[in-house]
């Protein structure tokens, strides 16, 4: 088998919801297949089921693409993430695709070009919707700000959640989605906590500022203006990304992914630091509740190839331009405290909304405190791990000596998502 | 109060209530606050929150964690390591004592779920220790649900040890160095608890010598019953004990031949020698068992041999199925069991059969399968004492083959398919096409089969 089959890790992120990763677990026994195979596309077999039924299903890894012909509507079915777990346990041998395989490949392929192209592009319309967009926008943002100025007057104590998402549905309709997100996340702040009143003032004085730029983005400078229209929540399409975009070709470190799950999206980060430019670069997926991500690139591997930034005054978002397949790195070099910090306060400077930064810290040690475990650098400076986080896994892989750790950084405290244990890295 | 502390008290209440302070505000900030208060508010705000943002000073903690030992063991092989996500927790045991076996150890982010494991299932815990090692006794320390992971140093681990570490070392210490491990049992006896000086004694069972006989009849006499009663059985399995010497003479007292029958004197409850050594029993039915129990079965070889002698009518067959476990005697055992009826399935029965040689295991599950109903093999599988023999995982598993369509032996599969020893994973149950019209539990029999042999197979390579 030429490809190198996915993980355990990979095939339970395949799955729509934790039942269906449970259920499909439990149909990957080889007793119940029989005509198992691989090829360098596809993976294959026949499922026993209930009673006299059989199902023959095929999993097509690149895409990625299943089909079984069971009942079932969710896709993968519990049959696709059986065979794929097999596959990932190494218990599917290479084999000649079988007609059936073949034939149904050769549907897909056809059915995937044969695809309608888009609605023919007309440059004067689109300019005409953008424009109504921008002034929806700018009304909302006005709005807002009268809204923040009445709250302001009237005190924060009196805020209630309901009317905060009662302002954020509004904005929804203005077509200002950024805005909507951070009402909603100061929603969110209201009550919680020891600190909620500072915490809220911070969200609505940011998104004061925020809907402020939106009424003259036309005054700030191109660089400004795209971070804010980003922030606003306005689409940007990433052909143009990939054609005008700032371009970085590098060895990218994959050093951490993680996944937030919403009511009706989940959202994959992937964060890649790039060896020799030392550049972070942030790579978002995205999949409807309930559907598979994309394959993306795994933590603690090593990517050559060219990103390609969206616009901003602090470049992170990338697209992956052009790559080669990714390959085990070793322990990356990691910063001290003192300069991941001053690489935040820099992005922060120009970009004044950044939710999250990328750390990756050499060398840092476990030490309890009384407000809860910090990381210590070697030079003594320490970052608390944020409340929310399960310290356990990596204190167990550090058992108090210093680890390379990497993670997200945010006012929160600090979030690890990987570590390495020597030159082996974990996924925390 | 700082700057950033006004602003967030004006907000709170309210700017019609009180405004914020002006000259508090860095002299950079007070150009752009400028506007209306509420407007003012908001700016001076957002340029002071990312002013403290940007400008986090980290904190330089006084002390440091101490660190753990270097752990020198190799870790799990990879497929292990995908493996442990799903070995079902009752298998768990299982796998951590084959990672022991094989000097290795796993991975750590994977110890504190582990850890969490054994909380709910403390049988888990003296081998999840041995497992984790250094991390784990570093852990152990600091969090206190998993104290159970830290480490007690060998010698003091049956002075110091948690209820569980002080049972896993006499366990230990009975089989590699009997001599201390009784020392120490003797040193701390009078201190123990009654339940801990019952199971002690439980699992001097397996050890139990000559030697142990002044102890053991000192505790014939204990303030607890439980220890009564397992000081009574540990003598009752030397049959040169003075115990059993006592019990021979009431054997000769209590069962008597007359022509082809037996005829049994209901032992006196009324007889405290009697009820001591009988471990504290009362019923005249349960003393007659307790005294041909312990009575060396050669006491009976006068009368003739075994076979002539357990379908007599009046045969005390309860005390001999006993005495025949205990004293590990193949004659009386196959004797017994070769006229065995359902009724006489019990714990004592399961340790008799268990206790025949190895070779002697599959023709008598063989005869067993004949007499019994599949309801009473199925209970004598979950009696059998463990570990079982190859031969008698092979047995059981040979009498599951056979009864492939039989739907009443999912409790006796589940057994079988966890108990069955590493030997037996090969077994054609495992390996051989399904046959057609096999229980739902043969699947699964299968299936938990073929999971432990790949779950060993992938640990030697």
């Amino acid at each position: 088998m030429a490809r190198v089959p996915w993980s355990v890790e990979d095939v339970r992120a395949l799955a729509p919801d934790p039942t269906s990763a449970a259920a499909g677990r439990a149909q990957a026994q080889a007793d119940r297949w029989t005509g198992l195979g691989a090829s360098d596309a596809a993976v294959w077999g026949a499922c026993r089921g209930r009673g006299e039924a059989e199902y023959l299903t095929c999993v097509e890894p690149a895409g990625p693409a299943f089909r079984c012909s069971c009942p079932s509507r969710k896709v993968p079915c519990k049959h696709a993430l059986g065979l794929a777990f097999l596959w990932a346990d190494g218990a599917v041998p290479a084999g000649e695709e079988p007609q059936w395989v073949a034939a149904w490949r050769a549907g897909r392929g056809e059915r995937r070009r044969g695809r309608p192209p888009g609605p023919p592009r007309d440059p004067e319309a689109a300019a005409r919707r953008a424009e109504r967009r921008g002034e929806r926008v700018a009304a909302g943002a006005a709005e807002l700000r009268e809204w923040l100025a009445d709250r302001i007057r009237g005190g924060l104590a009196g805020a209630a959640a309901d009317e905060v998402h009662g302002v954020a549905a509004r904005m929804v309709d203005a077509q200002a989605p950024g805005l909507a997100s951070g009402l909603r996340r100061a929603a969110a702040l209201i009550g919680q906590g020891r600190d909620w009143p500072g915490l809220l003032l911070t969200e609505l004085a940011l998104l004061h500022v925020l809907a402020e730029a939106a009424t003259r983005l036309p005054e700030l400078p191109d660089d400004l203006a795209a971070t804010v229209r980003a922030r606003l929540g306005f689409p940007v399409d990433t052909a143009e990304v990939l054609a005008t975009g700032e371009r970085v070709t590098d060895e990218w470190l994959v050093a951490a992914v993680t996944d937030e799950v919403g009511e009706r999206l989940t959202t994959r980060r992937t964060w890649l630091r790039g060896r020799t430019s030392g550049r972070p670069a942030l790579v978002l997926a995205f999949a409807p509740f309930g559907r598979p991500l994309p394959r993306t690139f795994p933590a603690g591997h090593a990517v050559r190839g060219t990103l390609a930034f969206y616009p901003g005054a602090a470049p992170l978002r990338a697209l992956v331009a052009d790559a080669d397949e990714p390959v085990r790195a070793g322990r990356p070099a990691g910063d001290p405290v003192g300069t991941a910090l001053a690489r935040y306060a820099d992005a922060l400077g120009a970009d004044p909304w950044l939710e999250r930064w990328p750390v990756l810290l050499a060398d840092v040690a476990p030490v309890a405190e009384e407000e809860g475990w910090v990381l210590v650098d070697p030079e003594g400076a320490a970052l608390p791990l944020a409340d929310r986080v399960d310290p356990w896994p990596l204190l167990a892989v550090s058992a108090g000596a210093p680890v390379t750790v990497a993670g997200e950084w945010s006012t929160a405290g600090l979030r690890p998502l990987t570590c390495w244990d020597g030159d082996r890295v974990v996924r925390l | 109060m700082s700057a950033w502390d006004d602003l967030v008290g004006a907000a709170l209440l309210g700017t019609q209530r009180r405004r914020p302070d002006p000259t508090r505000l860095p002299a950079a900030v007070r150009p752009l606050v400028a506007a209306a208060p509420e407007e003012a508010l908001l700016t001076a705000a957002a340029a002071l929150a990312n002013y403290r943002r940007a400008g986090y000073v980290p904190a330089r903690p006084a002390q440091r964690s101490p660190v753990a030992e270097p752990d020198g063991r190799p870790l799990v092989p990879p497929a292990a390591r995908r493996r442990l996500h799903r070995v079902p927790p009752d298998l768990l045991g299982e796998w951590l004592e084959a990672v022991h076996a094989r000097g290795m150890r796993v991975p750590p982010e994977h110890l504190p779920a582990l850890a969490e494991a054994a909380r709910t299932r403390p049988a888990l815990r003296p081998l999840l220790a041995a497992v984790a090692g250094p991390a784990g006794s570093w852990l152990g320390e600091r969090n206190p649900d998993w104290s159970f992971l830290v480490a007690v140093p060998e010698p003091e681990a049956w002075e110091r040890g948690g209820p569980l570490q002080r049972r896993a070392w006499l366990r230990r210490s009975l089989a590699t160095d009997p001599g201390a491990a009784r020392d120490a049992l003797r040193a701390t006896w009078s201190r123990e608890q009654a339940g801990d000086r019952a199971d002690f004694l439980a699992l001097l069972r397996p050890h139990v010598a000559p030697a142990d006989e002044p102890f053991l009849e000192a505790a014939l006499d204990d303030r607890a019953g439980p220890v009564r009663e397992a000081a009574a059985d540990l003598l009752a399995r030397l049959p040169g004990s003075r115990l059993a010497a006592r019990m021979r003479e009431r054997a000769a007292r209590v069962v008597r031949p007359d022509g082809d029958r037996l005829v049994v004197e209901p032992p006196d409850p009324g007889d405290a020698a009697l009820r001591r050594d009988a471990g504290g029993a009362r019923d005249p039915r349960q003393l007659l068992r307790c005294v041909v129990g312990a009575t060396p079965l050669d006491h009976w070889s006068a009368w003739g041999r075994p076979e002539q002698l357990v379908d007599r009518a009046g045969a005390p067959r309860a005390g001999w199925t006993l005495a025949a476990g205990r004293q590990r005697d193949a004659l009386w055992g196959a004797a017994l069991l070769a006229t065995a009826d359902p009724a006489e399935v019990d714990g004592a029965f399961a340790e008799m059969v268990g206790g025949l040689p190895a070779r002697l295991h599959r023709p008598a599950v063989a005869v067993l399968a004949e007499r019994l109903p599949p309801q009473a093999m199925t209970s004598l599988v979950g009696l059998l004492p463990v570990p079982w023999t190859p031969e008698l995982g092979t047995a059981v598993l040979d009498w599951l083959a056979a009864h492939a369509g039989n739907r009443g032996l999912g409790a006796a599969a589940r057994t079988a398919g966890r108990t069955a020893p590493t030997r037996c994973l090969r077994h054609p149950v495992a390996t051989a096409a399904l046959p057609v019209g096999a229980a739902p539990w043969y699947r699964e029999l299968a299936a938990t089969l073929t999971f432990r042999r790949e779950m060993h197979e992938e640990l030697s390579r």
